[in-house]
């Protein structure tokens, strides 16, 4: 697994968790904001929204000015559990024909709006490569097994930039 | 039509909720398939809640939809609460309204901007839109948010509200959340608003021109546009009570669909925002009533393509009751309520009807005196629109043809035309009987 470049931009964090937690590994998204928001935390906890398959939620967050981090099942032809952390612009270079999100292109789309928009720089993608997506199952042990460094990842980000927010 | 042959067949139609496939045949200027063939599988619903207790309907069958789950659940929980006898409290009924016209909002601004108007604006989806109109996008995008953030403050969560119950809230808003609704309507929304009328206005000459006869059904008032209650009204045949509401649907399977077709006094009819012009455009608050006469809406209106124009009409009327309500909510300050309960379970029936963003939707429970479901039945608004589609299609072609549209065109207007009714199509199949034939 790893980690990828944090850009810092102004505005407070959301992270949105997107998926259907009725498909398997599909609801890692789901289940991560779940995670987040039962935490609760401090000033430097980041707002957490639950957005199921609805990525417009994302669109709208950062028309309001936040930062977003979106949590996501990916299929980025890694191990089950691997995970990585995107800007738009890596999304927008991969080879067409590999949907790298398992919502395809209604998160692409929200994506390339954002582009369009200005707003890239406040737009990141935690991808979590999906192991089983079927009807019914819970979470597959390789991604089960991933969320607490996922966890802990989105948690220092939250950090470090409630640390720059407070600097400035 | 002389000899034509002409086949277009759009495989999945792109800007809408669910999958269809639209198929045209033409063959030797006989018109042989118009229709929208939807493919999704049927749910189920109906017979999942059988054996269910009367607390654990709504959330079940709120789930039909995430993006009408608020007039699922409260259609779900008043015809639970009629079934049962449960009388819910004047707050309650405010409460809910003001949901009600917040997921409409939601709804209808998502259809005009990302689902309607990048046909209008000459783009295949709202995401070059984003390039070429910033400043409508993030408009669109702003009022989404703003109708997303009622429901939240309201029923606790935008998709599938958590604080409903049979009988009341299980929460209820804080005054402040009421404050901050209105002031956020007037500030934001009613602004907003007039902008999307600026840019309707200047775009509804794209509308084709098409007309059809149509029967028009949904829920309507003496005392106001109906969206919470009402009688069934039809354009040709007056109102009826709810509980004849089989009488009026009529189901019937069709083989091209797996979806239920509706049919009434003709052989299709129509519900959704169009529908309800028709029948209470009389009701209509005074900034709705203007942006309908702006728009050039003069019922009855006949154009299935005006039903966007239609429901930017009503996202004024809806902010205009909401900001009435919420006076009304602010004077008296929210009571301290817990929700109603039955006296004691007993059998009985309850039919309901909501108008939900697409049209009315109708739920009918049967209770054991045990307080179980023992039968469930649901019609939704897109159901009751497939057959009216299909109509239009086969006046459409020929409308077309006379026209001397190109393929291109013609397809064009056909998946804007399945657009214009703004269908929800994985909510509009459900329980098919099957029959196993050895």
């Amino acid at each position: 697994m790893s980690g990828g470049p944090a850009g810092v931009a102004s505005g407070p964090l959301s992270v949105v968790g997107l998926g259907n937690e009725g498909m398997g590994d599909d609801g890692v998204g789901m289940a991560v904001a779940r995670m987040l928001a039962g935490a609760g935390g401090d000033g430097a906890a980041p707002r957490v929204a639950a957005g199921g398959i609805d990525p417009t939620i994302v669109a709208s967050l950062l028309a309001e000015g936040n930062r977003v981090l979106v949590v996501d099942a990916v299929d980025m032809g890694a191990r089950p559990g691997d995970w990585r952390l995107f800007s738009p612009g890596d999304l927008a270079s991969l080879p067409r024909g590999r949907e790298v999100s398992a919502h395809a292109l209604s998160l692409s789309s929200i994506v390339e709006m954002a582009r369009a928009l200005g707003w890239e720089s406040r737009l990141r993608v935690l991808g979590i490569q999906a192991g089983a997506m079927a009807a019914g199952a819970g979470l597959s042990p390789g991604v089960r097994a991933c969320l607490p460094g996922v966890l802990r990842r989105i948690r220092r980000e939250a950090e470090d930039l409630h640390e720059v927010d407070t600097d400035r | 039509m002389s000899d034509l042959n002409l086949s277009i067949e759009v495989p999945y139609v792109t800007r809408v909720e669910g999958h269809g496939t639209i198929e045209i045949d033409l063959k030797a200027g006989k018109l042989l398939t118009s229709h929208l063939a939807v493919v999704e599988p049927p749910r189920y619903f109906e017979a999942m809640v059988r054996g269910f207790p009367w607390y654990d309907i709504a959330p079940i069958t709120s789930r039909i939809c995430g993006i009408c789950s608020v007039g699922h659940q409260l259609t779900s929980l008043k015809a639970t609460e009629k079934a049962l006898g449960i009388e819910v409290s004047p707050q309650t009924v405010l409460l809910r309204k003001l949901l009600v016209y917040g997921a409409t909002m939601q709804s209808h601004v998502l259809h005009i901007f990302f689902l309607a108007a990048p046909d209008l604006l000459g783009v295949p989806s709202v995401v070059p839109l984003a390039a070429s109109h910033p400043d409508v996008v993030k408009m669109a995008l702003r009022m989404k948010k703003l109708s997303n953030d009622i429901c939240d403050r309201l029923g606790g969560r935008t998709i599938h509200p958590n604080r409903l119950v049979p009988g009341g809230f299980t929460r209820l808003p804080a005054n402040a959340d009421i404050t901050w609704i209105r002031e956020k309507l007037t500030e934001q929304m009613v602004p907003d608003a007039k902008a999307s009328l600026e840019l309707l206005k200047s775009l509804a000459p794209g509308f084709p021109d098409f007309h059809r006869e149509t029967e028009y059904i949904g829920l309507a008032s003496d005392d106001e546009y109906a969206f919470y209650d009402g009688a069934i009204a039809s354009t040709d045949t007056g109102r009826l009570p709810l509980d004849q509401y089989l009488g009026v649907t009529n189901e019937f399977v069709v083989p091209h669909s797996t979806a239920k077709h509706c049919r009434h006094a003709r052989s299709s009819y129509a519900v959704g925002a169009l529908a309800r012009f028709n029948n209470n455009h009389r009701h209509l608050r005074p900034l709705a009533r203007a942006a309908a006469e702006q728009l050039g809406l003069v019922p009855p209106v006949t154009n299935p393509f005006l039903n966007t124009a239609a429901q930017l009409v009503e996202t004024f009327h809806v902010v205009e009751e909401s900001l009435e309500l919420l006076a009304r909510l602010e004077k008296t300050g929210i009571r301290d309520e817990a929700p109603a309960a039955p006296g004691s379970l007993r059998e009985g029936r309850g039919i309901e009807a909501t108008e939900v963003p697409r049209g009315i939707l109708f739920h009918d429970y049967t209770y054991d005196n045990r307080g179980l479901v023992a039968k469930a039945n649901c019609i939704i608004p897109t159901t009751q629109n497939t057959q009216c589609i299909d109509d239009d299609m086969e006046a459409l072609v020929p409308w077309m043809l006379d026209r001397g549209m190109s393929k291109e065109q013609m397809t064009l207007t056909l998946e804007m035309l399945v657009r214009s009714y703004d269908p929800c199509i994985s909510c509009s199949v459900h329980f098919l009987d099957v029959r196993f034939v050895e």
